[in-house]
């Protein structure tokens, strides 16, 4: 089992040499002329009054933490799938009891306004 | 052999990336070396014939978890964690903690007698099909847990986040206050 | 320990002989790597010339015949620009996001197989994981986004690439939902299991495209994909008018290159998949394999390609309600029907 990894690990090998490459290119070539009013950050021309790495909105964590939940649940549905045409009815209820829990979550989560994008 | 070489390599990547974690400031560089440590303990997954385990490692931990340890990080701002203010007698309280906790690793470990898996068939084991025809008959019950598990994961999220709205509004999370809001 | 099985005729011996199996195995990876970089390069050139003729005008058409060698021009003008860091932007991590985006995109091949000749197709790493490795990798894109966005130092940026990142998450989900009909069907993650695929009807076998039999799940792969690519009209984390180039901003050179490379290549992975997934890979009548992989990836490239000419872009609510209101409850209810239907017929 162990030797059908073996290609994966002299491509991944092959590939960061590759990246390696193309980065490190990427500073030999070409010239190197700094000056202050390039080096700032590009806002469409105005000189940038605060610093970039302020608070955003929390948004973007609620989404980040709903998708761990269905990941989650996404990662159980594949070994179920290949498997289904064994475990016949009892699998498909087995994944109805686990689905119907799942989308009491969800409804939750709906009516809540955890999927709105204000 | 090489097998023997990515298992000291990827175990090293692990243990220098959890010292990363504790000793970097930078909270994005804490959070990349957790990323780090993660990837590794995919590939030890993997040198254990779970094959599975290992996509799914990659899967949940580095692409789902550490993606929302990196949301908060860029979501919270600059913030480098502060040197000072630890506690005193930190170093004197950690070794107090930290050398038990060894000797019991240590007395754990000693006892350990390495053997090679008697019963499993490497051709399958690991594989998704075997994790599945496992899951779904004999571990049944443990699986529909996970889903009141996540039920419980789901509310609290929505809580958290109804919770930083109402800090700004009123006191409770009703329905009426999105209005305010 | 074995490796690559080509199932190539090998009249020479080399294959056998051990020094030279693993020289043909490093030198396809190298051959595999560069067609894809030249795939990419001309998916470009594809899309700026059927841009151009959507639009009534000729599209790059002055470097070698058909414009063909403009993409060559480019990558050379692009190489030679100077590539510099912004002031206040975190050295290591603002080179390692476009290292990461092109890293991942190649790595996703290692398992995605093509169909060559008749009997003989080729591919990497023959896993029992197979597409989950596909999709493990291409979730690594979160971070070149998000780090690429983060280590920028600009606004522009930041917003860039958490608007990429929380897009890039939500299709993830209804992408691998969408997914699970097919493994159920197939009951296998291998992609050479799911191309080939075939059906044994009244005593004959023949390939069957699995977009017959899941055509929901074909259509919620194809949104999420696009999604998953960040093409329009689900482009908002590089919305022109708003974002000036999202995290894409503060790069150049090479790096910014990179970024292009992940990108394109990106979107020929998901254009194999499709063909591989739902459109019985590299069969097809009368031509060989290779013609009809050929074929119907860059059918897909092209869908992607009128679409952009379109459709305007998405709202970004729009966008992640279409997501989590639409597609996600949708690719549930695709797995249930299937799986009822797929066992009451069995």
């Amino acid at each position: 089992m162990l030797s059908d990894y073996a290609p994966l690990v002299i491509y991944a090998v092959i590939v960061v040499g590759v990246v390696g490459l193309l980065i490190t290119l990427s500073n030999l070539l070409g010239p190197q002329k700094p000056y202050k009013s390039k080096l700032l950050p590009y806002e469409s021309g105005i000189v940038p009054v605060d610093p970039a790495r302020k608070r955003y909105s929390v948004r973007f964590y609620l989404t980040a933490m709903l998708f761990i939940i269905f990941d989650v649940e996404a990662v159980f549905f594949y070994p179920w799938a290949v498997v289904l045409r064994q475990l016949r009815w009892y699998g498909v209820i087995e994944m109805l009891v686990f689905i119907g829990i799942l989308l009491v979550a969800l409804v939750h989560i709906w009516r809540k306004g955890g999927l709105e994008w204000e | 052999m090489v097998a023997q070489a990515i298992f000291w390599i990827a175990s090293a990547v692990a243990i220098l990336g959890g010292v990363g974690v504790i000793t970097l400031r930078q909270p994005i560089n804490a959070v990349l070396s957790l990323v780090a440590v993660m990837l590794a303990l995919s590939v030890l997954f993997l040198l254990l014939s779970a094959q599975f385990i290992f996509a799914v490692q990659i899967i949940v931990y580095a692409g789902a978890v550490m993606v929302l340890f990196l949301f908060v990080v860029a979501l919270l701002g600059p913030g480098r964690e502060r040197t000072r203010g630890g506690l005193r007698l930190h170093w004197s309280l950690s070794l107090l903690v930290a050398l038990p906790f060894f000797g019991v690793l240590w007395a754990m470990l000693s006892g350990v007698r390495f053997r090679a898996p008697q019963k499993a068939d490497l051709a399958t084991f690991g594989s998704v099909q075997q994790i599945g025809i496992g899951l779904f008959t004999k571990y049944l019950f443990p699986f529909e847990l996970t889903s009141i598990l996540l039920l419980v994961a789901a509310v609290g999220a929505i809580y958290l986040s109804r919770g930083e709205r109402a800090g700004h509004g009123a006191g409770t999370a009703d329905e009426d206050q999105d209005d305010r809001a | 320990m074995s490796s690559i099985t080509l199932a190539a005729p090998d009249p020479l011996g080399l294959y056998t002989n051990p020094i030279g199996h693993w020289v043909i195995v490093v030198v396809a990876m190298v051959v595999a790597l560069v067609v894809l970089m030249t795939g990419a390069a001309y998916s470009v050139w594809f899309e700026r010339v059927a841009l151009g003729r959507m639009q009534r005008r000729p599209g790059p058409n002055r470097v070698g015949p058909f414009g063909l060698l403009q993409l060559a021009a480019d990558g050379v003008k692009l190489a030679f620009k100077e590539s510099f860091a912004p002031r206040m932007v975190d050295p290591v991590l603002y080179v390692l996001a476009p290292a990461i985006m092109v890293t991942a995109a190649f790595l996703a091949w290692a398992v995605i197989p093509v169909g060559i000749w008749y009997g003989f197709s080729y591919w990497i790493a023959d896993l029992n994981v197979g597409i989950l490795l596909v999709l493990a990798v291409s979730s690594m894109n979160a971070y070149a986004l998000l780090l690429g966005g983060w280590s920028s130092n600009n606004k522009y940026s930041l917003l860039g690439g958490l608007r990429a990142a929380a897009q890039l998450v939500s299709y993830e989900l209804s992408l691998g939902l969408a997914l699970v009909p097919v493994f159920m069907i197939v009951g296998s993650l291998r992609l050479q299991d799911i191309a080939t695929y075939q059906v044994h009807w009244f005593g004959a076998s023949f390939p069957l495209p699995l977009i017959l039999v899941a055509p929901l799940s074909f259509v919620i792969y194809m949104v999420s994909a696009v999604a998953e690519v960040n093409r329009t009209p689900f482009d908002l984390p590089e919305a022109e008018q708003e974002l000036i180039g999202g995290y894409l901003t503060e790069y150049s050179g090479l790096k910014f290159v990179c970024f292009y490379l992940g990108e394109y290549i990106n979107m020929i992975t998901v254009a194999a998949l499709a063909t591989l997934l739902f459109l019985a890979g590299w069969e097809g009548p009368l031509l060989p394999p290779v013609f009809w992989m050929f074929v119907k990836i860059v059918f897909f490239i092209f869908l992607f390609i009128w679409l952009r000419t379109t459709l305007p872009r998405l709202r970004y609510d729009m966008l992640m309600r279409l997501g989590w209101k639409v597609l996600l409850p949708l690719a549930i209810a695709n797995v249930v029907v299937t799986a009822i239907v797929l066992v009451a017929v069995q």
